[in-house]
């Protein structure tokens, strides 16, 4: 799979502080990274710097093979919601995506019909005349995830697009992602674990300015060395009953885990065992029993 | 999407925010005001100089709406004055006293205030987008240097029926308060002389955005803008103390210009019209070399 962003050795300096110190990151084609770090481990200097926004030090930075960034050759190619950006107080949104439709080369009618599809996916349809001062924060954050989709760039850059939504609206972010999933490279920044864990395909762990790991949450969840049954019916004894491999099973109540050597075994083989044992009892789910907050913890 | 197509984009997005920005509306009402005051004074004034002109002269007092100037304007010893002032320079002679008296100060005004006008609309333009993150939206779809150059155009594109609006108000003002000066022929001249001011803004333009793209706030944009105003105003002054190379530093100052912009001489007014939009570039890419390598957070 070729890599939609790549950077290599990317410095970034501020005085002593060193934000990027070697930020090394493969974005594959079609995935959906997350970014996971502590506060000013470097996630959004990256992504600035993906932009064009910052000036790096030092580095190389690809995107879709045409180089670093430049908006005489990505423009209309990248979208981003960078973090803490405001717009001018008396703008109106859907004045505002139309006229950033025409700047990345549609022509008026299609800008404002991307403008208005965008405003009613982001539920602000009503809200397309309003002045932004208007708005509310929760508006304001939703104006501002819908322009980076404006357009349908290749690759998207989202930091912390959750942060600040309610419940409704942040699922209806969350399914307008998942939506998208498959058509574009997305890169997500997020403190919240979960999100990384439902959105993401990929996630990179982010310390000190660099990436010290970088995996499928699928492989990430999946080593964990456990396999948790979620039942409709509490199982019998003999359906517990475990082979002579070392596994350690418990249940409790409707809930079974099984804990084994991922050096020995696979969770395929724990489920080749249990699943037809279980299946009367109603299987709900099946999961590694492993979050993503439970890795990154080291739990 | 070519570059050119980008950078009247841009412009366009300056001009739709700038009116529906309070500030920009703002400081298009304080010009407008300070042309209809202008023109008040400058009436004031007028009247005033012809009722003493009337009483030196024995003629019958007027009552101050202009009817003397005219006469006044047109007597060789008025002329003969002008001339004096002028050092004999002919192409701005017959500038000066081929128009309107009320046209020439309106024009002394609107050149006075034009630098001010063009650092209160423009330089925060640049420095409030960088402050407040807005800058981010569009450099991801234009280039830098587009923006900029977007946003000077757009700039110049706004002040221009700004600077018609304060002659058309000028003007009103100065019919309703000397009807017999011959003031309703004045509009033509008024308006060359707004598009003349116009083309001593784009230098001044040129110096709002060009600081606005070094700092990250736009109150500390307009008071650099200020002091800028301040040094170009005296810098002429200054070079006339020294010789040598550093008296061709003139041309970087706008006030350089602007005599010409008098002149009937087409040659000459048509230089200076050029030279104050290169002044504008120039200091927009002074500022540009800053603003291209300065980080957009």
């Amino acid at each position: 799979m070729s890599a939609a962003i790549s950077t290599k050795g990317l410095v970034k300096r501020y005085g002593r502080r060193r934000a990027l110190d070697g930020f090394t990151l493969a974005v594959p084609s079609g995935a959906t990274v997350g970014l996971v770090g502590c506060n000013g481990s470097g996630k959004t200097t990256w992504m600035m710097s993906v932009a064009g926004f910052v000036k790096p030090d030092g580095g190389e930075i690809d995107i879709l093979g045409r180089g670093a960034f430049d908006a005489g050759v990505h423009g209309g190619l990248l979208g981003i919601l960078p973090q803490d950006s405001e717009l001018p107080p008396d703008s109106r949104p859907g004045e505002l995506l139309a006229q950033w439709g025409m700047l990345q080369g549609m022509t008026r009618v299609k800008a404002e019909d991307a403008s208005r599809r965008l405003l009613a996916s982001f539920n602000l349809a009503d809200r397309a005349n309003a002045s932004y001062h208007s708005l509310s924060h929760g508006m304001r954050k939703r104006l501002l995830s819908a322009q980076a989709f404006l357009g349908d760039p290749k690759v998207v850059l989202l930091d912390e697009p959750l942060g600040g939504l309610d419940p409704v609206e942040a699922d209806r972010l969350r399914n307008f992602i998942l939506a998208r999933r498959a058509r574009q490279t997305m890169v997500i920044s997020s403190h919240d674990l979960g999100d990384i864990e439902r959105l993401c395909t990929h996630v990179a762990f982010v310390e000190a300015g660099r990436v010290v790991k970088m995996t499928t949450l699928r492989s990430l969840t999946a080593d964990s060395g456990r396999v948790v049954y979620e039942l409709a019916a509490e199982p019998s004894r003999e359906a517990l009953a475990a082979p002579d491999e070392g596994w350690s099973v418990s249940a409790s109540g409707l809930r079974v885990q099984v804990d084994f050597d991922p050096s020995r075994h696979a969770a395929q083989d724990v489920n080749a065992h249990f699943l037809p044992r279980l299946l009367p009892f109603g299987v709900v789910s099946v999961n590694s029993g492993r979050s993503l907050e439970d890795v990154y913890l080291g739990r | 999407m070519n570059a050119v197509r980008r950078i009247l984009g841009v412009a366009a997005c300056e001009v739709a925010e700038a009116f529906r920005s309070r500030r920009f509306l703002l400081v298009l009402l304080l010009f407008f005001s300070a042309s209809a005051v202008s023109m008040y004074g400058s009436t004031s004034f007028l009247g005033h100089l012809e009722k003493n002109a009337a009483k030196m002269l024995g003629l019958p007092e007027g009552d101050g709406k202009g009817a003397v100037t005219r006469v006044v304007w047109k007597s060789k010893p008025f002329r003969g004055l002008v001339k004096s002032a002028v050092d004999d320079d002919p192409d701005l002679y017959a500038g000066l006293v081929g128009r309107h008296p009320l046209a020439l100060l309106y024009a002394f005004f609107t050149f006075f205030a034009v630098p001010m006008l063009s650092l209160l609309a423009g330089a925060n333009r640049i420095a409030d987008d960088v402050k407040s993150g807005a800058v981010r939206f569009m450099l991801v779809r234009v280039r830098r240097a587009e923006w900029v150059l977007g946003k000077y155009i757009g700039l110049a594109a706004l002040l221009l029926p700004g600077l018609a609006g304060g002659a058309l108000v000028a003007y009103a003002m100065a019919c309703a308060r000397m009807p017999d000066s011959g003031a309703g022929a004045l509009l033509p001249e008024m308006l060359v002389f707004a598009g003349k001011a116009w083309l001593l803004s784009l230098a001044w333009i040129g110096v709002a955005l060009g600081v606005s793209e070094t700092v990250k706030s736009g109150s500390r944009a307009t008071s650099l803008g200020i002091l800028a105003l301040m040094v170009l105003g005296v810098m002429p002054w200054l070079l006339s103390w020294l010789s040598g190379a550093f008296v061709h530093l003139e041309i970087l100052c706008p006030s350089h210009f602007k005599g010409a912009l008098y002149s009937t001489s087409t040659p000459r007014f048509a230089f200076s019209a050029v030279m104050l939009a290169v002044q504008g570039l120039f200091y927009l890419s002074c500022g540009y070399l800053v603003f291209s390598r300065r980080d957009a957070r």
